[in-house]
């Protein structure tokens, strides 16, 4: 369901009247599910936090000013729900972004000469396999870089609105997007190198 | 620009938020510094990789519960 107009849907459910709730439900449950799977890596707490989530917007929807936009207050909340559950649970291991930043010489050139593995990724079998090596390197990512990257380049929301959504600066945002991309960037290479592609 | 500049500022220049000499400094590079041109190329290539991951579906049961959820707190 399309959400059509922020504020006309904020006086619907301030009236309390059904169809907002449906189109609360309908319109932004998929995505609190996509992005908590994705955090929280089980489906179950994702059904938590989607349920905890828009209980919350439906209950404390007369507080909501309008001084952000209506999906980043609720996505906000999401995030609130997911890392709280995520520090609740067992310790995670992430991996050291920083041992994956590319290298340069004191000069700023490249350390080394890079490779050229683009094209490579545009034949079909192999584009699968990236994603799916994509895939298990987001899982390495800690919540802080993981949560920009998915809600940026997988859910497809604009910098700005993660920004507001995450409580960030803009800078920031870039900051870490870039960072999540350059791991992820040096995993493919690593497995260029390895001599997959 | 040196290469670790541009590499500082590839996601500027994808989202278009650089003034057109900065711009225009960062294409000449690139035409210049095959490593630079190979290293944007496999960013961006990453990037769209990585767009085309798709989240989970939310299953309709789950949807249908919160939604009978949220209607008994409506009721109540």
């Amino acid at each position: 369901m399309e959400i059509r107009d922020d504020a006309e849907l904020v006086k619907r459910l301030k009236a309390k009247e059904p169809s907002a709730m449906d189109e609360l439900v309908y319109g932004y449950s998929g995505k609190i599910y996509g992005l908590a799977v994705k955090l929280l890596k089980n489906q179950p707490d994702a059904e938590d936090i989607v349920q905890d989530t828009l209980l919350k917007v439906f209950e404390k929807i007369d507080t909501f000013r309008g001084e952000s936009a209506l999906s980043s207050w609720i996505y906000r909340i999401a995030l609130n729900f997911s890392y709280m559950k995520i520090r609740k649970g067992s310790k995670n291991e992430y991996a050291s972004i920083d041992d994956h930043m590319p290298k340069f010489e004191k000069s700023g050139m490249h350390l080394s000469p890079v490779c050229n593995w683009a094209e490579k990724a545009d034949d079909k079998l192999l584009r699968k396999e990236m994603k799916s090596h994509i895939m298990e390197n987001i899982e390495k990512l800690s919540e802080k870089y993981k949560t920009v990257l998915v809600m940026r380049d997988i859910q497809g929301l604009s910098t700005s609105e993660v920004a507001e959504a995450t409580g960030m600066t803009i800078p920031a945002v870039k900051s870490r997007l870039h960072r999540a991309r350059l791991f992820l960037r040096d995993g493919l290479s690593d497995y260029y190198n390895g001599g997959v592609l | 620009m040196r290469c670790e500049d541009l590499v500082s500022v590839i996601t500027d220049y994808l989202e278009g938020g650089m003034s057109s000499e900065f711009r225009a400094e960062f294409e000449r590079h690139m035409g210049d510094c095959p490593s630079c041109l190979a290293f944007f190329e496999t960013y961006k290539k990453t990037k769209e990789l990585t767009s085309e991951i798709a989240c989970e579906d939310i299953p309709d049961a789950v949807q249908e519960r919160v939604r009978n959820l949220l209607k008994k707190k409506l009721a109540s």
